[in-house]
C-alpha cells in the first residue's frame, strides 16, 4: 500500500510537471505581446522593450520556463497584468466560492442522482425506470447556461424566491446548485443503476432473500453497501472536476469563483493569471484522482495493490 | 486616443482604449414616479443630452446600487484610461476645468478660472480657494505640477500613463519625459493658488485636454504613503464628491465624501447619497433583469459598455413602455468605419485598394441604410469621419466626396480599374456577434459588385494589433472621442505622422498634412472649421473610409431616481443624484 502511495505520487508530481508546461506555453499561445499589454497601447517602443527585458521575455524560453518553475516552487504565480496584484491572492479569494459552489453542485447532484438511481434500479426495464432514464438523458443534455437562466427568471425574477445571481449566503447557492445539480445527476443515476443491479445478480443477495430478509433490508443492507463504491469513486474525481469544471454555472449566475475570473482573464488577456488559474484547476483534478485512488482502496478491502 | 467597441464587446471595455465623450444632440422622454412626484425627462440645453428634471426639494443620504459589466483595473487618473475606470474615477477625482450639466460648455472644476495669453501660449489657472482632500490635506497648485509629472513619467510604476502624449506641448514636457530635466520648465506655481503652464505651440484644444481625468488634483503625501500599485486599485484618494472605500474583482463602493467643496443652488452639501455600491456583473442578462426588477438605481454606456443597453435585453426594454419611457437616449461621440488601407504593398503584393477606383467602388457598393437596420435601428447612419455633433461637422459634402448606393456605377469603376472579372479582398474585424452581423451583410453587398470579402475574425486585441500595424486591407473599426475637438477624429486619422497605429489606412497626403498642422497647432487659425471641412472633403473623395454609423447611447434611469442627466463627455452625474426615500439600496 504505501509503496503504492509512493509510486500514484511520483506519477501525479509528472502530471502536474506536464500541466505546468501547458500553462506556461500558454504564455506563447496566447497572440499577444505581454509586454505591449502591460504598458498600454500607447507606450513608446523603448517602454515596451525596457517591460519585456524586466519580465525576463528576451531569455531563452527554456531559461524562461526554469524561472517561472522557480517561482512555482516559491508560490509566485506572478503578477496580473491588469490589476497589478499578486495571482496567487486573486486566486486564492476566489477559491473560498468556488469551493462552496462545487460542494452545493455536488450535494445536489447526489441528493437529485442516487434516490433516482435506486428507483431506477428497483423498477428496472418498467414504464416508471424509462420515463425517469429519459428525463435523464434531457437533463444531461440541457446546456447549464439555458436552464440556469431559465431558473433565473422563473425563481429570481418572476417569483422573487431567490437572488438573480450574485454569491454570498446560502439563498444565492440554492439556484445554482439545484441547475448543476439536475445536469448532473444523471451520471450518478445511471452508474448506481448498473451498479445495483450488477450486484442484485450476486449470490448473496439471493442467499439474503432466500433467509427471508425483508426486501428494504435487502436493497439498504446489502445491494446499496455493496453497489455505493463505484458511486463513491465516481463522486471523488467528479469533486475534482466540479472545481474546474463549474465556469459555466459560475458565469451564469455571476459567482465569484475562479471560473468566472478565467474568463475574465481571457477576456482581458491576463496572462499571468490565466496560467495561475489553469494551473490550479489541473492540480485540483490530479490531487482528488490521487485522493480517490488512494480511499478506493480504503473503501473496498477486496482492492489489492501490487 | 481611443477605439471603440459595439454592443456585444463590452466584455473587453475595461481594457479597450477609451476617451471622454462629448455632448450631442439630446432626445426627451418622460417617466412617472413611483412617489408620486414628476420625473420627467428633458432636453438640457442647445446641444446637451437628457435628464430627469423635478421641483422636489432634494432628499439628503440614501445609497444606490448599481452593475457595472467588468472589473475596474486602473484608478490613478494619469494610468486609467478605459469607461469603466474613468465612471468611478470622475467620482473620485477632479481635474482643473469640466463641462457644465450635459452641455458642452467648459467651466472651472478645480480652477476658479483662467486665463489664456494672446499668443495662445501661456495658460493661467486660479485655483480654487479652500478646496480638500477627502483626507484633509489642502489642494494647492503644486498638486497639479506633481500629477503632471506623474503623467510624464516613463517609468511611472504600475505602467506609464497613456496619456502622456496630450501634454507634450507643454514646454519642457518632452525633455522631462526623456529625463533630460528634472523638472518641467514650463509649467509654474507663482503661489500656492496660481498654475501657468506654457506651450510650446498653441493649441486651442488645450483645454479640452485638461478637462480629460489624467490631469486631476492628487496628493503626493498620500500617494507615496499607499504606493503608486496600491493608488492605482485599492487606496485612491481624490477631491471629488466620493470616497473609494473599496475596489475589488466582485464589487466597488463608494461613500460620500464629507470634505467635499461643491454645493447645490440651493446651498445643500454635494452629494446627495452616502453610498454607491456598483456590482462587478459579468452576465448583462443578468443587469438587465436586475434594472428590470428595481434592484440598480441605472444602466448606463458606461457601465454597460456599448450604446448602454444589453444586447440581450434590448427588445423587452425598448417594447414595454414602462421600460421604454425610463429610457433616455443621446449618440454618443463615437462613429463606425470601414477603412481602406492606401498603401502600394501589402504583406509584399500588390494592393488593388491603392487604387483609386476600386475604393470609390466600394464606397457606392455600401448600403448604409442596412447597417443602421442591423442595429435594430438605434443607430444613426454617418457619411464622414466623425459624428454629427462634432464641431466642424459638415453639413453639406462637396459633390466629390458623397456616395449613394449604385452598385451598376461601382462595377463600373471596378471595371476601369481592370478588374471586370472580381477581385478579392481580406477584412479584419473583431469576432462578437454584431460584428458577424455586419460582416456578412458588407461580404454580400461586396459580392453584388464582384467584390468576393475575405473575412478574419478575431479577438479585439489581435484586431488591434493587426490593424494597428497598418496592414489590414480592410479593416472595421470604431472610435470614442477623447476630448471633443474635430482634432481628435481627424488629425488623429489622416495625418501622416499618426502612421501606422492611428492612420491605419496609410493615408498620406501633404495638402492635408498642411490642414491639419494649421489647425492643430496655429493660433492665427482661427476658422480651424473651414480647414477640417476642407479635411473631411477631400479624405472622402479620397474614399479612404467607409463611415457606417454613430452609436446612440441609451440610459435606463428609475423613475425614483432624480437630478440625473446623460452627458456624452462627463461620465454619470453620481453627485446631482438622488434618490425618494425607501428605494436605498
Amino acid at each position: 500500500m504505501g509503496a503504492y502511495i509512493i509510486r500514484r505520487i511520483g506519477q501525479s508530481i509528472i502530471v502536474l510537471f506536464g500541466i505546468s508546461i501547458i500553462a506556461f506555453l500558454l504564455l506563447y499561445a496566447v497572440p499577444a505581446d505581454p509586454a505591449r499589454i502591460i504598458a498600454g497601447p500607447h507606450a513608446t517602443p523603448e517602454v515596451v522593450a525596457q517591460i519585456r527585458q524586466d519580465l525576463g521575455l528576451n531569455l531563452p524560453i527554456y531559461q524562461q520556463y526554469l524561472h517561472y518553475l522557480w517561482d512555482l516552487v516559491r508560490g509566485n504565480l506572478g503578477t496580473s497584468y491588469i490589476f497589478h496584484r499578486p495571482v496567487l491572492g486573486m486566486i486564492g479569494e476566489r477559491m473560498g466560492p468556488t469551493a462552496e459552489l462545487a460542494l452545493g453542485c455536488w450535494i445536489a447532484e447526489l441528493i437529485i442522482g442516487i434516490p433516482l438511481g435506486i428507483y431506477t434500479a428497483r423498477h428496472a426495464n418498467k414504464k416508471r425506470d424509462m420515463v425517469v432514464s429519459a428525463l435523464a438523458l434531457v437533463g444531461i443534455s440541457i446546456p447549464v447556461y439555458w436552464l440556469g437562466l431559465l431558473l433565473l427568471v422563473l425563481f429570481g425574477f418572476k417569483l422573487q424566491i431567490f437572488p438573480l445571481g450574485g454569491s454570498g449566503g446560502f439563498q444565492y447557492l440554492i439556484l445554482p446548485a439545484i441547475t448543476y445539480g439536475i445536469t448532473g445527476a444523471a451520471y450518478y443515476t445511471r452508474l448506481l443503476k448498473s451498479s445495483m443491479l450488477d450486484v442484485m445478480n450476486q449470490d448473496y443477495i439471493r442467499t439474503a432473500r432466500a433467509k427471508g430478509a425483508s426486501e428494504r433490508r435487502v436493497v439498504w443492507n446489502h445491494v446499496l453497501r455493496n453497489a455505493l463504491i463505484p458511486v463513491i469513486t465516481f463522486g471523488g474525481i467528479d469533486i475534482g472536476y466540479l472545481l474546474a469544471g463549474v465556469v459555466l454555472v459560475e458565469e451564469t449566475f455571476n459567482w465569484n469563483g475562479m471560473g468566472m475570473l478565467a474568463i475574465t482573464s481571457i477576456q482581458n488577456q491576463d496572462i499571468p493569471v490565466i496560467m495561475g488559474t489553469v494551473l490550479l484547476l489541473g492540480v485540483f483534478v490530479v490531487i482528488f484522482n490521487l485522493l480517490v485512488d488512494i480511499t478506493y482502496g480504503l473503501v473496498d478491502p477486496r482492492i489489492r495493490y501490487d | 486616443m481611443s477605439m471603440s467597441w459595439k454592443k456585444g464587446l463590452a466584455t473587453v471595455s475595461s481594457v479597450a482604449m477609451i476617451g471622454v465623450l462629448l455632448a450631442g444632440c439630446g432626445t426627451s422622454n418622460t417617466g412617472n414616479s413611483s412617489s408620486g412626484s414628476s420625473n420627467t425627462a428633458s432636453t438640457n440645453g442647445s446641444s446637451g443630452g437628457t435628464s430627469t428634471s423635478d421641483n422636489s426639494k432634494p432628499v439628503e443620504g440614501g445609497s444606490i446600487t448599481l452593475d457595472i459589466t467588468q472589473a475596474v483595473p486602473d484608478l490613478d487618473p494619469a494610468v486609467a484610461f478605459d469607461t469603466n475606470s474613468a465612471e468611478i474615477e470622475q467620482q473620485v477625482y477632479e481635474p482643473l476645468v469640466t463641462y457644465k450639466g450635459s452641455t458642452d460648455q467648459l467651466t472651472g472644476d478645480l480652477a476658479t478660472d483662467w486665463t489664456v495669453s494672446t499668443d495662445g501660449k501661456t495658460y493661467t489657472f486660479h485655483i480654487r480657494n479652500g478646496v480638500k482632500f477627502s483626507n484633509g490635506d489642502p489642494v494647492t497648485a503644486k498638486n497639479f505640477v506633481y500629477q503632471l509629472q506623474r503623467i510624464l513619467d516613463k517609468n511611472l510604476q504600475p505602467k506609464p500613463s497613456p496619456g502622456y502624449t496630450f501634454f507634450l506641448n507643454i514646454t519642457g514636457a518632452q525633455a522631462y519625459y526623456d529625463g533630460k530635466a528634472k523638472s518641467i520648465s514650463g509649467v509654474s506655481t507663482p503661489d500656492d493658488y496660481t498654475l501657468v503652464i506654457k506651450l510650446d505651440k498653441p493649441q486651442q484644444y488645450f483645454i479640452k485636454i485638461l478637462a480629460m481625468p489624467f490631469l486631476s488634483a492628487t496628493d503626493p503625501s498620500f500617494v507615496n504613503k499607499v504606493g503608486n500599485a496600491a493608488f492605482d486599485t485599492t487606496k485612491s484618494m481624490g477631491t471629488g464628491p466620493f470616497i473609494l472605500q473599496s475596489n475589488s474583482q466582485s464589487q466597488v463602493v463608494l461613500v460620500k465624501n464629507p470634505n467635499y467643496w461643491q454645493k447645490d443652488s440651493q446651498g445643500n452639501q454635494l452629494p446627495y447619497l452616502d453610498k454607491v455600491t456598483i456590482n462587478i456583473n459579468n452576465n448583462s442578462q443578468l443587469d438587465a433583469l436586475h434594472w428590470e426588477q428595481g434592484k440598480t438605481a441605472f444602466m448606463s454606456p458606461w457601465l454597460m459598455g456599448g450604446d448602454g443597453l444589453p444586447a440581450s435585453a434590448y427588445a423587452t426594454i425598448m417594447n414595454t413602455p414602462k421600460y421604454k419611457q425610463l429610457v433616455m437616449q443621446q449618440p454618443e461621440n463615437s462613429f463606425f468605419y470601414i477603412g481602406l488601407n492606401m498603401k502600394k504593398t501589402l504583406d509584399g503584393k500588390p494592393n488593388p485598394l491603392s487604387n483609386i477606383k476600386v475604393r470609390q467602388a466600394i464606397e457606392y457598393g455600401f448600403d448604409r441604410s442596412q447597417y443602421v437596420k442591423l442595429e435594430n435601428g438605434a443607430d444613426k447612419p454617418v457619411n464622414e469621419p466623425m459624428p454629427d455633433s462634432i464641431e466642424g461637422f459638415v453639413k453639406n459634402l462637396d459633390p466629390s466626396a458623397q456616395y449613394s448606393f449604385d452598385p451598376n456605377k461601382a462595377k463600373q469603376l471596378l471595371k476601369d480599374a481592370g478588374y471586370a472579372n472580381g477581385l478579392t479582398l481580406d477584412m479584419w474585424n473583431r469576432d462578437t456577434e454584431t460584428a458577424k452581423k455586419e460582416d456578412q451583410a458588407f461580404q454580400a453587398m461586396m459580392k453584388n459588385i464582384g467584390i468576393n470579402i475575405n473575412l478574419h475574425e478575431v479577438t479585439f486585441k489581435d484586431f488591434l494589433t493587426k490593424a494597428m500595424s497598418g496592414t489590414a486591407p480592410i479593416y472595421f473599426s470604431g472610435w470614442n472621442q477623447d476630448y471633443p475637438d474635430a482634432s481628435d477624429f481627424l488629425n488623429t486619422f489622416f495625418n501622416t505622422n499618426q502612421i501606422p497605429e492611428n492612420n491605419m489606412s496609410n493615408y498620406s497626403d501633404p495638402q492635408v498634412d498642411q490642414w491639419l498642422n494649421a489647425a492643430e497647432f496655429d493660433a492665427s487659425a482661427s476658422d480651424r472649421d473651414n480647414l477640417y471641412a476642407k479635411v473631411i472633403n477631400k479624405v472622402m473623395s479620397d474614399a479612404v473610409f467607409v463611415p457606417t454609423t454613430e452609436t446612440v447611447g441609451h440610459w435606463s434611469v428609475q423613475s425614483w431616481v432624480h437630478g440625473f442627466y446623460t452627458s456624452n463627455i462627463t461620465y454619470d452625474p453620481m453627485a446631482y443624484i438622488w434618490v425618494d426615500p425607501g428605494h436605498n439600496s
